[in-house]
């Protein structure tokens, strides 16, 4: 519905592209929607591995050192259900907060410009195949709340994006679940059993 | 070519927008007004509805699932506006949305049942386009059933586990009764030249209480069978 890259007519004529339309950040999520359109997959490649670490440890709401959990969509599922809510309230309280800071600073316009054009585009660009799949849908769900959090961030806070590791993690098909009794929960897509037992490197990223 | 009749309406396929103009500016008015009705309803549902219920979520499981409706609920806006842009429609904005979009929503509860009774009538509003002789909103209309009847199945399933908790049973009868009754007008008026229009140029099948019936029909066995709570006594005219 949207086709890629976006030019944009201003008031005066004039064509921009997404990230001068923008403004200050523009540029950010331009770089952050080319990511959600040209993935790079993760499962397949073990140096991803380390990278999916370090990205779920970076959370929205601050570094997190609980042992990582990478499981299977099925899996995580299962387990969004018990998500620390204090956690959660936190992220949720964090996603609010550059909203206050753009309306402020008379940029309203620009975020809901932005919001528009990501939310169209991930909508599509994250469709679950199956249109029952329940579990598909919970995980586009996340990913589209990641990475709307993400895109108002990197306009209200270029730079200093707290939402900027796991929107990456979305784009490139994760689900950063979060805390989930004592480990931090990520789904990562086509994840098999069988494909964790064949590396060891990824046994301790792994739950049984 | 006959005008046609109620009795013995329009049946062939229109492709594009260009051969609707072709045809007849009564049918072009025809098209026009489904679609502008779904442009208007389809935002007010996604901003009245969808989006508050990703605050009222009780566990994140639900919230994300409530986020990824909200965002087909608003895709399919921008997809009829699409079909309205493409069919010439001066602005399908104007006119105003149904009342069941002044309902406020302010709980879990009522939205799940919300999606279970208001999007059903949402999927049976868009089975009958399936057999629209207006080629681009038949399309659309099968390219988005699969995602409202997810979100049928979504509100069944959270509503019936809601009415099998003795605490939660009494909240879901009352939202099951504001609702359905909030829903019938949904199908137009009983007495509606639009529809009459709709159904000689073989936008709609159905009167409106034809529609609306087969709506009390199938939310009667959810709410009755399913729920097994008393459906509300409800006439299947309507005329404002």
């Amino acid at each position: 519905m949207v086709a890629w890259p976006v030019e944009v007519v201003s008031d005066d004529g004039r064509r921009l592209g997404l990230a001068d339309a923008l403004g200050p950040g523009g540029s950010e999520v331009e770089e952050l929607l080319n990511r959600l359109l040209s993935p790079s997959p993760v499962v397949g490649d073990l140096a991803r591995w380390a990278w999916l670490a370090d990205g779920a440890a970076s959370t929205p709401v601050g570094h997190s050192s609980l042992p990582l959990a990478a499981v299977d969509f099925a899996t995580g599922g299962e387990r969004a259900a018990g998500v620390d809510p204090a956690w959660l309230a936190a992220v949720d309280q964090q996603r609010r907060a550059p909203r206050s800071l753009l309306v402020a600073d008379g940029r309203s316009d620009q975020l809901e410009a932005a919001l528009h054009v990501a939310m169209l585009l991930a909508t599509e660009a994250l469709d679950p195949d199956d249109d029952a799949d329940v579990v598909g849908h919970v995980a586009s769900g996340a990913q589209l709340w990641l990475l709307g959090a993400a895109v108002a961030w990197a306009l209200a806070a270029p730079g200093a994006n707290p939402f900027s590791p796991w929107a990456e993690l979305a784009t490139a098909g994760v689900w950063p679940i979060g805390p989930v009794d004592g480990r931090l929960v990520v789904a990562v897509p086509f994840l098999r059993s069988s494909v964790a037992h064949s590396a060891s490197q990824l046994r301790k990223f792994t739950m049984p | 070519m006959s005008a046609p009749t109620v009795a013995e309406p329009f049946v062939d396929e229109i492709a594009d927008a260009a051969e609707a103009h072709r045809l007849s500016p009564e049918y072009v008015v025809a098209a026009g007004k489904v679609i502008a009705s779904h442009v208007r309803n389809e935002l007010a549902g996604a901003t009245v509805f969808d989006e508050p219920a990703i605050a009222l979520a009780p566990s994140p499981r639900e919230k994300w699932l409530a986020c990824r409706i909200a965002m087909e609920e608003y895709g399919h806006h921008l997809r009829f506006n699409k079909l309205a842009a493409e069919l010439g429609l001066a602005d399908p904005m104007a006119g105003r949305a149904l009342s069941v979009f002044d309902y406020e929503l302010r709980t879990w509860t009522e939205f799940v049942v919300l999606k279970a009774v208001v999007d059903l009538a949402e999927v049976v509003l868009m089975e009958e386009l399936e057999d629209c002789t207006y080629l681009p909103l038949r399309h659309l209309a099968e390219r988005l059933l699969p995602e409202e009847r997810f979100h049928v199945s979504f509100g069944r399933a959270r509503t019936k586990e809601l009415a099998a908790n003795p605490e939660a049973r009494p909240e879901v009868e009352q939202a099951v009764d504001a609702l359905i009754r909030f829903t019938l007008p949904f199908f137009g008026r009983s007495a509606s030249p639009n529809n009459a229009a709709f159904r000689r140029w073989g936008i709609k099948r159905y009167t409106n209480d034809e529609a609306r019936s087969r709506f009390i029909d199938r939310s009667r066995r959810f709410v009755a069978d399913e729920l097994g709570l008393g459906y509300p006594e409800v006439d299947v005219h309507w005329n404002g």
